[in-house]
């Protein structure tokens, strides 16, 4: 049993999430086992000072007391996952976790809608920068692969999927609170009407 | 228009061309292109256009399909319909309403039963058509579902089916209401609106039942649709406060990214560790991986200071000495195998090299005290210049034959 909660603490202590959708069978299993042990590993995980957090179908680490937290790079990475999101917003209403989708036809949707070109462009990493859009987009899928949101399913017929942890994502949003919304749902129609 | 004049005639027809319709009944979601079942009527037009004639196929610029009267009826049959009829049961309630009251109002015998027959008739046919349609209901809720992309159109098309649904519900608690509370069917004493009756009954309760799932089912997935429209409103309005520059005054997203202390959202850990001394000797894996590691790397600077100098010439020479020593066990068997003394033996044997007279002495020496139990040492000794030796024989010869040692010199 005990040689799983090392692959476990490999995979969680990385930043990667254990999703029950993951396209990699190992991966799956590993995410049944975490659900049979919960109680076991939880405890030891949380003796080394990681607490195994539950989320929607998917396991993650966080830390309860940070030595020294990189704000700066935490609000970051919160931001450009919120780009992100919007962008795959931007290409389909209705993706969310288990959806699938396939790289040309976001590439399609990006050649006639302008919104998401520019998002495109500005989702580029400066020191890897795709020279194309297909590059580009290839670049953020392969980072939200290594981040674990989204994995190819179907190598031949390109097709992504969506996994469990993406509702992560969904969360942050969701928990943010936003002032006096009825202002700030207001203002940018003004501003649009300018 | 052709009109077909008999039955006969129409199935006939349709008999005839069955692999056309069906092929066309197949295709019946898409334009079907005249040249693609050309095949089927034997190349020949002419039988297409009498099909039109009669009504049976409609053509149109290039394009063929089936007459709609015929793909319902098809449809109906073969039980694939997709679309929800629910004024169909309405007008057949209409229709039961209409002969009932004629049915009540009428004296004649014969035409009571005409009405009555015709009752029969509407109330199979709801019969049928309900459970169809429920059926049908819950598909087209499930496919909607699974299979729209537009998420608009997703959404509208199941808040349609909530509608439908509704109303579907609606007439078939008009025909419960009406076989349950009319007189006229309460009191029915015709055997076979009994049985009719009592089978509809029991289809309208199971379609009640269905359709309660149904709408449970449709309001499940418009939530989810509705928290999904949330979600993407929340995302795309936050997106806008970003661009704007607004995220960072009017939302606490900075402050809830600062606090999360969740690993994914920080630097990922990394974990330094060392490999143990032990295994890095003992473990012939790992001593592959040394010298992979070492061939790869490139401070060539290191490894410069590390090597040794050239070898020098003077290390190629060889510094050969050789020894020499003397193989005293075969000296010893040499000499058993004689009846000399060993004084004499060791002093005369002809040795490969020159072998000066004091080596023999101690050759004589070493040999008398190494194989000291193979030899006879006898009480006469010889004397070799100024030097006097005992003189010793092999054990096996007895000392009485020997005569004086013979003087050497």
């Amino acid at each position: 049993m005990n040689n799983r909660t090392s692959e476990i603490f490999e995979i969680l202590s990385k930043g990667n999430f254990i999703c029950s959708n993951a396209v990699d069978n190992q991966q799956r299993y590993l995410y049944t086992y975490l659900e049979e042990h919960f109680d076991d590993l939880e405890p030891k995980f949380r003796e080394i000072g990681f607490q195994l957090e539950e989320g929607n179908n998917y396991y993650y680490f966080s830390r309860f007391n940070e030595s020294n937290p990189n704000v700066e790079s935490k609000i970051e990475k919160a931001l450009r996952w919120l780009d992100i999101l919007a962008f795959f917003t931007t290409f389909r209403k209705d993706l969310c976790r288990g959806a699938r989708f396939k790289p040309l036809d976001i590439l399609n949707q990006v050649e006639i809608n302008l919104p998401m070109k520019e998002q495109l462009q500005n989702l580029r990493k400066k020191t890897v920068a795709g020279k194309n859009y297909q590059e580009m987009l290839t670049d953020l899928l392969k980072e939200m692969q290594k981040e674990g949101f989204i994995d190819l399913e179907n190598e031949l017929e390109q097709t992504w999927k969506i996994l469990d942890s993406w509702d992560y994502l969904e969360k942050m949003v969701t928990a943010v609170n936003i002032q006096d919304e009825n202002e700030a749902n207001a203002n940018p129609a003004q501003n649009s009407g300018n | 228009m052709a009109k077909f004049e008999k039955i006969e005639e129409l199935i006939g027809e349709l008999n005839k061309h069955k692999k056309l319709f069906a092929a066309l009944f197949d295709k019946r979601m898409f334009p079907i292109q005249e040249e693609m079942i050309l095949p089927l009527v034997d190349h020949d037009t002419e039988k297409l256009e009498r099909l039109a004639a009669y009504n049976l196929l409609v053509r149109g610029q290039s394009q063929v399909g089936l007459e709609s009267r015929l793909q319902e009826f098809f449809e109906e049959f073969l039980e694939v319909d997709e679309t929800v009829h629910v004024l169909y049961i309405q007008e057949n309630l209409n229709q039961i309403k209409a002969n009932q009251s004629y049915y009540l109002k009428e004296n004649q015998a014969i035409k009571r039963e005409q009405y009555l027959t015709k009752i029969k008739k509407h109330l199979r046919r709801i019969d049928q058509v309900t459970l169809q349609n429920v059926k049908t209901l819950r598909n087209n809720t499930d496919e909607t579902y699974k299979t729209e992309i537009n998420f608009d159109i997703k959404k509208e098309k199941l808040t349609d089916i909530r509608t439908q649904r509704d109303a579907l519900e609606g007439v078939i608690k008009a025909v419960e209401r009406m076989i349950q509370d009319d007189l006229f069917f309460k009191t029915a004493t015709d055997a076979e609106l009994q049985l009719i009756i009592h089978r509809l009954r029991l289809t309208l309760n199971d379609s009640v039942h269905n359709l309660i799932e149904v709408q449970q089912q449709i309001i499940e997935y418009l939530n989810h649709i509705e928290k999904r429209v949330q979600i993407v409103d929340k995302v795309l309005l936050l997106k806008s406060l970003r661009d704007k520059h607004y995220l960072k005054e009017r939302t606490n997203f900075y402050q809830l990214a600062a606090q999360n202390a969740d690993i994914p959202i920080s630097q990922a850990e990394s974990f330094r560790t060392r490999l143990a001394i032990e295994s890095l000797g003992s473990d012939e894996e790992r001593q592959k991986l040394i010298f992979k590691v070492r061939d790869k790397m490139n401070n060539r600077k290191l490894l410069a200071q590390n090597k040794a100098g050239a070898i020098s010439d003077e290390a190629f020479e060889s510094r050969e000495q050789i020894e020499e020593s003397f193989n005293l066990n075969s000296l010893k068997q040499i000499f058993l195998g004689k009846s000399q003394d060993l004084f004499s033996f060791t002093m005369q044997h002809r040795f490969n090299n020159e072998v000066s007279p004091q080596q023999r002495i101690q050759l004589y020496c070493r040999l008398a005290s190494l194989f000291e139990s193979e030899f006879t040492f006898s009480d006469q000794t010889g004397t070799y210049e100024n030097l006097e030796y005992a003189l010793i024989y092999p054990a096996s010869v007895t000392t009485a034959g020997f005569a004086q040692p013979r003087r050497n010199d």
